[in-house]
C-alpha cells in the first residue's frame, strides 16, 4: 500500500481513530480486569463463609461422615477451583461467543452459499464439545476423588507422625502415599489426555470446512455465483471463528474441572443436618442443679454395626462423685457425650432434673455440662484466651481460680508472661500434663453443673491428681470421671463398672470387693503392677 | 445498586502497599527460603530432568506443529491467487489435497503434543509430592509442634495441585512463544531491517514493564498461597476440634474467626488477579 500525499489527512484522521480506539479497549481492559477479580474473589469469599458455617452447624455424625480432611480439600481446593474458572470465564469467555457468532453472521451476509458450511461445522462443533464436557467431568470427579484420598493419608501422617515415629512405620506409609499418589497421577493424566483432544478437533474440523469452502468457492465462481474477494473475507471469518473455537476448548477443560468440584461443594451444602444441632437454642434454658438419670438407653453410631451402648439405666444424685471404670470399647467415651448431648441416643431417654434432654435447647445443656475429652486439643493463642474457649466475657480472677483448681497456678506463675503466655501455635510447649489441665480449667471456668471427665487425669502424677481431686470436692457439679486406676476410683462416692456397653456393677470400693470378681481382678492386677 | 457498582474500587489500596513494603524488607536473604524466582524454577528443572528426551521431542512437536500452522494459510493464499483468482482448475484438487495433509498433521503434532506432555507434568507432579512427602516424614518432630498442621496440608495438596495445573499448558506456552518470536524477528528481518531496528525499541521499555507487574504479581500470589495456607491451617484446626467446639456452643465464634482471615484472603487475592490480569 502506498500513501499519496494527499491523502495524509486521512491517514491522521484514521490514526487517531485507531489511537482512541485502542484507549477505549485499554479502559475496557482495566475495568474488566477489577470487576472479574472482585466478582471472583467476592464468590469464593462467599461460598467458602458458607461452607465453614454449614460445617460448623454439623453435628459430630455429619463431620465424621465426610471426615476431616475431605472437609477442609473441598473448603479450599474446590473453592479455589470454581473461583479461578470463574476469572477466567469473565475475562475472555465472554469474548468467545460473540466472536464465534459474530464471525458466521458475518461470513452469511458476505456470501450464504458458500458461508452455509460454517453453519454445519460449527454447531456440530459445539455439540461435540458438549459432550467431551459431560464425558471430562466425570473424569474430573474422579481426580477429584483421588486428590481426595491423598489428601486423607498427609492428614493422617501428619496428625500421628510421633506413633509412625515410635512404630518405625515410614516405610509402609511411604508405600500407602505412592499407591495413593500414582494412582491420582494416572487419573489426572487420563482426564487431561481426554479434554486435551479438543484442540486438534476443532482445529481440523474448522480447516477442513476452509477447504470446502475452497473447494465450493471454486465452483460458485465458476457459476457467477461468487468473487474471489468474498470467499478470501469467509476464509478469514473461519479462522477468527476457530481461534474463538480453541478459547472454548481450554473453557471446558476448566469447566468440567469446576462441575466436579461444585458438585463435591454441594454435596456438603445440601447434607441434612441432623436434628440435635438444628436449633441449639429452642428449649428450656433452666439452672441444672446436676441430677442426671439413663432410662434404658441404647446407641449405635452406625446402624448396621453393634450397639456401642445396650440398655443402660443408672441414677446420679446431684453433686455425687461417679467413677467409670471399664476396658476400652466398653463404651465410657460414648457415654459422656451422649450426656453432653454430641450424639441422641437410639433408643431410651436421658433425663436431666428428670426432664428428658430433648426439651432443653442443646446450647443450655452444653453450656452446663463441662466436658474435658480424652484427646487434648487446645486452640492456638494467649494462655487466658485458650481458657477462656467457652466463655469469652470471663474475667481474670476467673481465670485464675479456674487454673487454680486445674492445679495449674504454680506453673503459670512461672512464666514470665503469666496468663498473657501464647500457647501452641508460634508459642511455648507445654506438657502433656499441662495441656490436659489446661482443658480441665477450660471446662471448669463455665462453672459446670454436671463435670465429664474422661480419663482426663491420665497423664497427671498421682500427687497432681489427689490434689485436683481435692479441689473439686469444694465444687458442687456432679463428677463423672473415667479412669483406670483403682487409686482413683477409692475416693469417689461410686465406681460404675462398665463391659461391652452394658452396665455390670455399681457401688463404693469396698460394695464392689463384696459383690464383683472384675472389680477384685482390676484391683488385684494393679496391686501386682505396684508391687513389680 | 449503586454501592454494588462501586465495590469493586473499593479495595484498600493501603493493604496493598503494605504488603509490598513488608516483602521487600523481608526479600534480604535469609538462607531458609528459596530467595528468587529462578532459584525455584531451577528447583523444578531438577525435578524434570528425567524427562529431558521427551521435553526435546515435545519442542520439536512444537516447532512443527508452528511450521504447519504457517503452511496451512500459505497454501490458502497460493491456491487463491493460482487457482480461485484465474479460474483454472488443472492441479486444484492435488492443491486441496496437500491442504488436507498438512492439516491433518498439524491437528496430530498439536494432539501428540499435548498427550506427551501430560505425561511429563504429571509425573513431574508425582515426583515432587513424593519427595515432600519423603521429606515430611524425615522432619523432626519439633517441627510438627511448630507449624499448623492445616498449612502443611496446604503445601502438600494446594500448592502442588497449582503447579500440576499449570506445568502443562506453561511449557507448551513458553515453547510456542519461543518458536514464534523468533520466527516473527526472521520474517521481519527480511522484510525490513531498519523497522525491525525501531520496533526492538520497545522492547527494553516492555522488559521494565513486565518486570514492574511480576514484582508485584510474585509477592501477591505469594502472600495469597500464604493468606490460603493460614485458612486452611485454621479450618483443619476447626474441623478437628469439632466436638469441643460443640461442647462450648463456640460455633459463632469459630465463623466469626474464619471471617476474618477469609476475608484478607479474598483482598489479597483481589490484588494479585488485578495485577495479572
Amino acid at each position: 500500500m502506498k500513501i499519496v500525499v494527499g491523502e495524509l489527512s486521512v491517514v491522521l484522521r484514521l490514526g487517531l481513530f485507531m489511537v482512541a480506539l485502542s484507549f477505549v479497549s485499554l479502559v475496557a481492559g482495566v475495568l474488566n480486569s477489577f470487576l472479574a477479580a472482585h466478582v471472583s474473589q467476592q464468590v469464593g469469599w462467599q461460598l467458602r463463609q458458607d461452607l465453614f458455617t454449614k460445617i460448623q452447624r454439623f453435628s459430630l455424625h455429619n463431620v465424621t461422615r465426610f471426615n476431616n480432611a475431605k472437609l477442609t480439600t473441598r473448603l479450599t481446593n474446590d473453592v479455589i477451583q470454581i473461583q479461578n474458572t470463574l476469572l477466567m470465564s469473565m475475562r475472555i469467555m465472554a469474548r468467545a461467543p460473540a466472536l464465534v457468532v459474530g464471525g458466521v453472521i458475518m461470513a452469511l451476509v458476505v456470501n450464504w452459499r458458500i458461508a452455509i458450511i460454517l453453519l454445519i461445522t460449527v454447531p456440530l462443533l459445539f455439540v461435540l464439545l458438549l459432550w467431551l464436557f459431560i464425558a471430562a467431568s466425570s473424569r474430573f470427579r474422579k481426580v477429584q476423588h483421588h486428590l481426595d484420598e491423598l489428601n486423607t493419608i498427609v492428614h493422617e501422617n501428619i496428625q500421628a507422625i510421633r506413633l509412625i515415629r515410635a512404630y518405625v512405620k515410614e516405610r509402609s506409609e511411604q508405600k500407602r502415599f505412592i499407591q495413593g499418589a500414582s494412582k491420582l497421577r494416572d487419573q489426572t493424566i487420563s482426564a487431561f489426555r481426554y479434554v486435551e483432544v479438543t484442540m486438534p478437533i476443532i482445529l481440523l474440523l474448522m480447516n477442513v470446512s476452509i477447504l470446502a469452502i475452497l473447494w465450493f468457492g471454486q465452483a460458485y465462481i465458476q457459476t457467477g455465483q461468487a468473487t474471489t474477494g468474498e470467499i478470501v473475507a469467509i476464509i478469514n471469518y473461519s479462522t477468527r471463528t476457530a481461534m474463538a473455537l480453541g478459547i472454548f476448548s481450554m473453557i471446558i477443560m476448566n469447566l468440567s474441572r469446576t462441575k466436579a468440584s461444585s458438585a463435591r461443594l454441594f454435596e456438603v451444602m445440601e447434607s441434612p443436618v441432623d436434628d440435635l444441632e438444628g436449633n441449639v437454642h429452642q428449649g428450656q434454658t433452666t439452672k441444672l442443679s446436676g441430677k442426671l438419670e439413663f432410662r434404658n438407653v441404647s446407641f449405635t453410631y452406625d446402624p448396621n454395626q453393634p450397639r456401642v451402648l445396650k440398655n443402660l439405666s443408672f441414677t446420679i444424685k446431684p453433686g455425687e462423685k461417679v467413677a467409670i471404670l471399664g476396658a476400652t470399647g466398653s463404651g465410657k467415651t460414648t457415654l459422656m457425650q451422649l450426656v453432653s448431648r454430641l450424639y441422641e441416643p437410639n433408643e431410651g431417654s436421658i433425663l436431666y432434673d428428670d426432664q428428658p434432654g430433648s426439651t432443653y435447647a442443646t446450647s443450655s445443656i452444653r453450656a452446663q455440662v463441662g466436658y474435658v475429652a480424652q484427646h487434648v486439643h487446645l486452640f492456638s493463642g494467649q494462655l487466658k484466651e485458650v481458657v477462656a474457649f467457652g466463655k469469652q466475657n470471663a474475667t481474670e480472677s476467673e481465670i485464675i481460680d479456674a487454673l487454680e483448681r486445674a492445679q495449674l497456678s504454680e506453673t503459670i506463675e512461672k512464666l514470665p508472661k503469666g496468663i498473657k503466655t501464647r500457647i501452641g501455635q508460634k508459642g511455648i510447649n507445654l506438657s502433656g500434663g499441662q495441656k490436659q489441665r489446661l482443658t480441665i480449667a477450660r471446662a471448669l471456668l463455665s462453672d459446670p453443673a454436671i463435670l465429664l471427665l474422661d480419663d482426663s487425669t491420665s497423664a497427671l502424677d498421682m500427687k497432681t491428681e489427689h490434689a485436683f481431686l481435692r479441689a473439686l470436692e469444694d465444687l458442687r457439679c456432679t463428677t463423672l470421671l473415667v479412669t483406670q486406676k483403682v487409686a482413683t476410683t477409692k475416693k469417689m462416692d461410686r465406681i460404675m463398672l462398665l463391659d461391652d456397653g452394658e452396665l455390670i456393677a455399681t457401688g463404693t470400693h469396698k460394695e464392689l470387693l463384696k459383690s464383683s470378681t472384675l472389680y477384685r481382678e482390676i484391683t488385684k492386677s494393679q496391686q501386682d503392677g505396684d508391687r513389680l | 445498586m449503586k454501592t454494588q457498582l462501586k465495590a469493586p474500587f473499593q479495595h484498600d489500596v493501603s493493604h496493598l502497599e503494605d504488603m509490598l513494603k513488608k516483602h521487600s524488607a523481608a526479600d534480604q536473604p535469609k538462607g531458609k527460603k528459596p530467595k528468587n524466582i529462578n532459584q525455584t524454577l531451577w528447583q523444578l528443572w531438577k525435578t524434570m530432568r528425567k524427562e529431558r528426551l521427551k521435553l526435546v521431542i515435545v519442542f520439536l512437536l512444537v516447532a512443527m506443529s508452528a511450521l504447519l500452522a504457517l503452511a496451512g494459510p500459505f497454501i490458502v493464499g497460493m491456491s487463491i491467487d493460482r487457482f480461485i483468482a484465474t479460474g483454472e482448475v488443472n492441479g486444484f484438487v492435488w492443491m486441496l489435497g496437500l491442504l488436507l495433509i498438512v492439516y491433518l498433521f498439524h491437528s496430530l503434532t498439536v494432539w501428540l503434543q499435548q498427550f506427551v506432555m501430560i505425561g511429563i507434568s504429571q509425573r513431574t507432579v508425582y515426583r515432587l509430592r513424593s519427595q515432600l512427602f519423603d521429606h515430611l516424614l524425615q522432619l523432626p518432630i519439633r517441627f510438627f509442634d511448630r507449624s499448623e498442621q492445616g498449612d502443611l496440608m496446604s503445601r502438600v495438596n494446594n500448592d502442588i495441585e497449582n503447579v500440576s495445573n499449570t506445568l502443562n499448558s506453561s511449557v507448551i506456552q513458553v515453547f510456542t512463544s519461543v518458536i514464534t518470536l523468533i520466527g516473527i524477528v526472521i520474517v521481519m528481518l527480511y522484510l525490513s531491517p531498519i523497522l525491525t531496528l525501531v520496533a526492538m525499541l520497545v522492547v527494553p521499555m516492555m522488559f521494565f514493564g513486565i518486570r514492574w507487574i511480576t514484582k508485584r504479581t510474585r509477592v501477591l500470589f505469594k502472600e495469597q498461597q500464604s493468606h490460603l495456607g493460614e485458612l486452611n491451617g485454621y479450618s483443619e484446626e476447626a474441623i478437628s476440634a469439632h466436638s469441643i467446639t460443640k461442647m462450648f456452643s463456640q460455633e459463632d465464634q469459630m465463623i466469626e474467626r474464619f471471617q476474618e482471615k477469609n476475608a484478607t484472603l479474598r483482598e489479597t487475592g483481589f490484588w494479585a488477579q488485578v495485577y495479572s490480569g
